[in-house]
């Protein structure tokens, strides 16, 4: 597969911003200031939990672009043989069940939006466990090198 | 002082007693079932309010098999600078009645001063005000805050880790903690969580039966109404022009549930009041969450940012491949 500076600017983007959302995700439960984090000289910021949650929309919204650029390229070079590695179809299937949660969990938020409680709370544990595991999984491939792609032999 | 406190006892049941009595010949139940697909609001004419506290003692009575029971001792908590313990178990404490607490959902704010040269007198029961989009319920990080289809905004003790979140994005910092309670116990107990925080309910399991929250049933007064919010905003609009007075909780926050009909403006009102601690504010709270709602924008571009990127990278490619042939 082909790269090119777009390939390698979508990677860094997707790389920060999944780093962010899942640093600020943390930091949607009051740990931060119990912890010291807001302490640390720069990150005042995430000590407020609104202040928090808009840069976790804003991590969101970039890892959901880069999500979909990548998802998109791959289902066209698909035909040219390239497939996700197991630990790529891994990750994929966990950072879907991440953002579409994250997308339902913002929905939420609207006013005239109200999901019954089981839904509501079922909702919270789904993203908080998926963002987990993203996490590990992800601390983990990138530890390993494992790459997200292969090309198939034809 | 102790055949004070108990003339004042026997004065609050006796004035509970009345209300009930009262509230039986009002058919409020009809109207808040009624509303029963929508959401409900009460309209607090707080002219009427004479300060009698009936309503604390039978918020206070109802409710008394949801307070917290902590057994044992407060579990040391970790970081101990970062983390304070909030104790409002002792007899002494279970009694407080002037501010809000984990063991006092509802209690009566004291405003006296002067408006358009007439001095005034006003007494005011304070509560959860049921936010119609309620930052406590959106950012409760585990969902243990909930807003039901009619209205009422509660926390589920058995879910709430008591970290306070709710307390502090709520715009009057409602809620109140007991240490030493809840899940977070059967966890990691001195690392993550602090007890479970509590506040009015609006008697929800009494709603479910058909029945008044127990506030509005003891009032002898009818300070309260409850019913279909656009019903109960019209009334609160029509009250306010017929008295040449105020409305508050409509457009707080986005809208609550909670609707104030006073004589003297609310800014007066918040001026003269005590707040601090418990004891919430009556100042015009903006709506807290708007900022993280026009957000929502970057959500919904997002994927056709990324489908646009990867489809234009693709005509690229495309390109490139053409004019190698």
């Amino acid at each position: 597969m082909k790269t090119s500076l777009q390939d390698r600017i979508v990677s860094v983007i997707f790389g920060v911003s999944a780093v962010l959302a899942v640093f600020t995700g943390f930091g949607n439960m009051p740990l931060y200031k119990r912890y010291y984090i807001a302490d640390v000289p720069g990150l005042g910021w995430s000590g407020d939990f609104f202040t928090n949650l808009h840069v976790h929309y804003i991590a969101g919204s970039l890892l959901l672009a880069a999500a979909v650029y990548g998802g998109v390229r791959f289902w066209f070079e698909r035909k040219e043989g390239t497939r996700l590695t197991r630990s790529g179809a891994v990750r994929a299937a966990v950072l879907i069940l991440a953002l579409v949660s994250g997308v339902f969990m913002a929905l939420r938020n609207l006013p005239g939006i109200d999901y019954p409680f089981y839904a509501h709370a079922g909702l919270n544990f789904l993203h908080m466990s998926v963002a987990v595991v993203f996490m590990v999984l992800g601390i983990g491939c990138v530890a390993a090198r494992c790459r997200w792609l292969q090309k198939q032999s034809q | 002082m102790s055949s004070n406190i108990s003339r004042r006892s026997f004065l609050r049941a006796g004035l509970i007693t009345a209300g009930s009595v009262a509230a039986s010949t009002v058919p409020f139940s009809k109207t808040a079932r009624a509303a029963s697909g929508g959401e409900l609001c009460t309209l607090l004419d707080i002219r009427k309010c004479i300060g009698c506290e009936a309503c604390v003692e039978a918020c206070r009575w109802e409710n008394a098999d949801k307070f917290p029971e902590p057994e044992g001792e407060m579990p040391a908590m970790v970081p101990v600078d970062r983390v304070k313990v909030a104790d409002w178990s002792s007899e002494e404490k279970r009694d407080v009645r002037y501010r809000l607490t984990p063991y006092n959902w509802l209690y009566i704010q004291y405003a006296q001063g002067e408006y358009n040269g007439k001095p005034y007198s006003l007494t005011i029961p304070r509560r959860c005000m049921h936010c119609q989009n309620a930052p406590c319920v959106n950012l409760c990080p585990f969902g243990a805050a909930d807003k039901k289809s009619n209205g009422i905004v509660r926390i589920h003790s058995g879910l709430c880790m008591g970290g306070a979140k709710c307390k502090q994005v709520c715009p009057w910092h409602i809620p109140e903690r007991q240490s030493g309670v809840g899940l977070h116990l059967d966890l990691v107990p001195q690392y993550a969580g602090n007890g479970v925080m509590y506040k009015c309910d609006r008697c929800y399991d009494r709603i479910a039966e058909g029945e008044l929250p127990a506030c509005i049933e003891a009032c002898p007064e009818n300070v309260q109404t409850i019913g279909p919010r656009e019903e109960i905003v019209k009334r609160a609009f029509a009250l306010a022009e017929e008295i040449d007075g105020f409305v508050y909780g409509d457009t707080q926050n986005g809208g609550t549930n909670t609707i104030y009909v006073s004589p003297v403006p609310f800014e007066e009102l918040n001026r003269v009041i005590e707040k601090g601690p418990g004891q919430p504010h009556l100042a015009d709270a903006g709506n807290a969450m708007e900022k993280t709602n026009n957000m929502i924008a970057a959500l919904a571009i997002a994927p056709i940012a990324g489908l646009l990127g990867a489809l234009a990278r693709f005509k690229s490619l495309a390109q490139d491949k053409e004019d190698r042939r």
